[in-house]
């Protein structure tokens, strides 16, 4: 018999909801079936099975569950019905009681704890760990995602070394438990109370987590654009694709990630941060069903075309629920679109981990002194223009570089027929 | 499930072993003021055994120096001797028969002579007892040719220590941290819900306390029993305070001091003692070690231990001379910083 076992579907979640049992209770299933499904804060994700068996349900529809517990087991052919548990040992023992059946009792120290609080993660997701005593490098270890997959949470603070030791400040104090859900008696939830989504709470963690360590400052642009929409009224039948400002602004982020690494990069300790090889350009989308922020990877590399078809897949996928963690990880810059309706200004907030983000208001009509009549002798023209922000870790960036930044972005904007041109 | 049976104190645990020695054995003898019941001593260590194995348990005039060379005298004659100081502090009066007569009793008569003869001296402060009643004089019986000193710790087994001393041949002290006689024993390797220890390889062998599989850690204290607490609940606050983690190491022979094989597992090595500072058991250690972890060490062994000052009697005042928790806490955050 074997435990089929919930996999780390990402650095952000301590727990899971099992949504559905796809396999019943009871059904002999083939290496590669899908048994069941597993909602994460911001994804559906698919469990299937490893080997044959017959499957035991061990965790019900709607109970959540961590990565690490086993879920189901997978027996041989013969459904084996396990034995009820033989009477204890009634030997006299010195240690402390047995350990509940949620797991062994955990102690984790305090240092351990404040990283868990940060992370938002819970006791559970280190009951996969098999340890008994968690100290803050077994918290770290566990966030620490691979290489190739560097989480969008990743702070400094992941990859300091050992905490420093010393006497604890009173605001070291160890809260118990500050990122789980209180629920139960005792939690003192009434009728009145409204309990946001998974969804909504892991976006609480992580602007929390923004507001709390990132010192960012904020600049704004004017962009005339209304060459920039014209190109897209002409290019979106031409290429079959949606064409539109946050397509060409990807596209003209992109083609500054080698002049300006420093904004493009990951912060991996006081005073040091990685350079990354492209831009990976975060967009955020919200149809209503939570925000999601899915990641147009390498699009550095990427002609227009293809970064308006990765939007598009990912709005489609927003919509039915169908992205996937890998959609939503790795980004190193993050621009955040406010183009409904009448915005003017936004000011957008740095995700921990990333030095900057940029805000895309809704584009204006106004008018402006035509080209060549600064006197207004030539008259006035009636021209788009769009408040473009940036808001910056100021620990390594300063005002200058993202004036510098933005205006590259403006002129790429106000001439956009490159963007369209460049086949990369 | 019964509930399981609490473990015995530790003065309940020595006055058994006590009993047990002399049942075993009717050639051994105990000596001490005010031993005998109904007072059975002044720490009710020796409750019971007068009534029980009569003359051999003597309660004697107050004179130290009388009763240990009295103790030697009945070890020199072929039977065995448990002498009880009613404060070690005293035993410096019975320096010179342990250091001219009993000591040397071993090797002065051509022949090796066996000097079954333990000396139990109750020790330590922490009670506000002042000055001359609250001294941890191990170090003053260090080095001694023939002379062992021993310390009660609540890990080893008593009677095992005792049987073993007399085994042994040769004059022994055994100290007894007086505050330990209240504390329980432990047992079953199990400390907390923390830490688990080792039993020793021999009766007064070294205890090793750690985390159940885990081998690396960042610091190994070595105390002596009376310490063990105290640098248990340094140990506590150090790992779930501060995420240092340490084993520690409990020998139940002080001198001469051997680790038995076992070797450090901490990147750093804190030795730690409740006498005062200056000429201390912890150097001894020190010196010991140093050889064997000369590759190994990153900075030099601290040595945590009393003031150098006279013990006041005035408890708030006394606090600030002995060592606890908090000290060793310190010295290792210091040493790690």
């Amino acid at each position: 018999m074997t435990a089929v076992v919930v996999p780390k579907i990402n650095s952000n979640d301590a727990r899971y909801l099992l949504l559905e049992w796809v396999a019943a209770d009871g059904a002999t299933v083939r290496p590669g079936d899908v048994l069941a499904l597993v909602e994460t804060s911001k994804t559906v994700e698919e469990l299937a099975a490893e080997r044959e068996g017959v499957l035991r349900h061990l965790v019900a529809e709607g109970a959540e569950c961590a990565p690490g517990e086993a879920i189901a087991s997978l027996a041989g052919p013969a459904p084996v019905r396990p034995a009820p548990d033989a009477a204890p040992d009634a030997a006299p023992d010195a240690a402390p009681d047995a350990a509940p059946a949620a797991g062994p009792e955990l102690v984790v120290t305090a240092p351990a704890r404040r990283l868990m609080d940060e992370l938002g993660i819970g006791e559970d997701a280190l009951r996969s760990l098999g340890k008994k005593l968690i100290r803050r490098e077994d918290v770290a270890a566990l966030t620490h995602p691979a290489p190739t997959h560097p989480a969008p949470t990743r702070s400094a603070l992941d990859t300091a070394s050992t905490a420093p030791v010393g006497a604890p400040s009173v605001a070291d104090v160890s809260r118990r438990g500050a990122a789980r859900e209180e629920t139960g008696p005792g939690s003192g939830r009434t009728a009145d109370d409204i309990v946001l989504p998974v969804s909504q709470r892991r976006v609480a963690e992580v602007v929390a987590r923004a507001h709390r360590e990132v010192p960012a400052a904020c600049t704004v642009v004017k962009v005339d654009v209304e060459d920039a929409l014209r190109l897209g009224r002409e290019l979106t039948p031409a290429l079959r694709t949606l064409i539109g400002l946050p397509e060409l602004l990807v596209k003209a982020v992109a083609g500054l990630a080698g002049r300006f690494e420093l904004l493009f990069a990951t912060p991996v300790g006081p005073g040091r941060v990685r350079r990354a090889a492209a831009a990976h350009v975060g967009v955020t989308m919200d149809v209503g069903k939570g925000l999601f922020v899915p990641v147009v990877r390498d699009a550095t590399g990427r002609s227009l075309r293809e970064i308006s078809r990765t939007l598009m897949a990912y709005r489609v996928a927003a919509l039915r629920g169908g992205l996937h963690e890998e959609d939503l990880s790795g980004g190193n810059i993050t621009l955040t679109l406010h183009n409904e309706s009448t915005v003017t200004l936004a000011i957008p907030i740095v995700f921990p981990g990333q030095i900057c983000a940029l805000s895309l208001a809704a584009p204006q009509r106004e008018i402006v002194p035509a080209p060549g009549g600064g006197d207004g002798s030539a008259g006035f023209a009636v021209r788009h223009t769009v408040h473009l922000g940036l808001a910056y870790d100021h620990r390594y960036v300063n005002g200058h570089d993202a004036i510098v930044f933005l205006d590259a972005l403006r002129a790429a904007l106000e001439a956009p027929a490159a963007l369209a041109e460049d086949p990369a | 499930m019964r509930e399981p049976v609490r473990a015995e104190r530790v003065s309940e645990h020595l006055n058994r072993a006590l009993h047990d020695v002399l049942a075993a054995d009717p050639a051994v003898h105990v000596l001490g003021e005010d031993i005998a019941d109904p007072y059975g001593g002044a720490f009710k260590i020796t409750k019971g055994l007068s009534s029980r194995f009569g003359e051999r348990v003597r309660s004697t005039p107050i004179s130290e120096s009388a009763i240990v060379g009295a103790g030697a005298g009945l070890a020199l004659g072929g039977d065995k001797a448990i002498v009880e100081i009613m404060f070690a502090d005293f035993a410096a009066l019975a320096f010179d028969q342990l250091l001219n007569f009993a000591s040397k009793s071993t090797a002065m008569y051509g022949r090796p002579v066996p000097m079954p003869l333990i000396v139990r001296c109750p020790s330590g402060g922490r009670r506000g007892y002042g000055p001359t009643h609250s001294q941890s004089p191990q170090k003053h019986f260090l080095g001694v040719p023939g002379l062992s000193v021993l310390e009660l710790t609540p890990f080893h087994d008593a009677r095992a220590l005792l049987e073993d001393g007399f085994a042994a041949g040769r004059p022994a002290l055994l100290f007894e941290d007086k505050v330990l006689y209240t504390r329980r024993m432990f047992r079953d390797g199990v400390v907390d819900e923390l830490f688990r220890y080792e039993p020793p390889d021999r009766p007064d062998g070294v205890v090793r306390v750690g985390v159940e599989g885990v081998t690396g850690y960042d610091c190994t204290i070595i105390a002596p029993g009376g310490m063990a607490h105290r640098a248990l609940e340094a140990m506590r606050e150090l790992l779930l305070e501060h995420d240092v983690l340490c084993e520690l190491l409990v020998p139940a022979r002080l001198y001469p001091f051997d680790l038995g094989g076992l070797l450090p597992r901490g990147r750093h090595v804190c030795v730690a003692e409740d006498g005062p500072a200056g000429g201390t058991w912890g150097a001894e250690v020190a010196t010991r070690l140093y050889p064997v972890l000369w590759g190994r060490l990153a900075r030099p062994i601290t040595l945590v231990s009393a003031a150098d000052s006279i013990i006041p009697a005035a408890p708030h005042l006394e606090r600030e001379v002995l060592v606890h928790a908090h000290t060793i806490r310190l010295a290792v955050l210091e040493a790690l910083a």
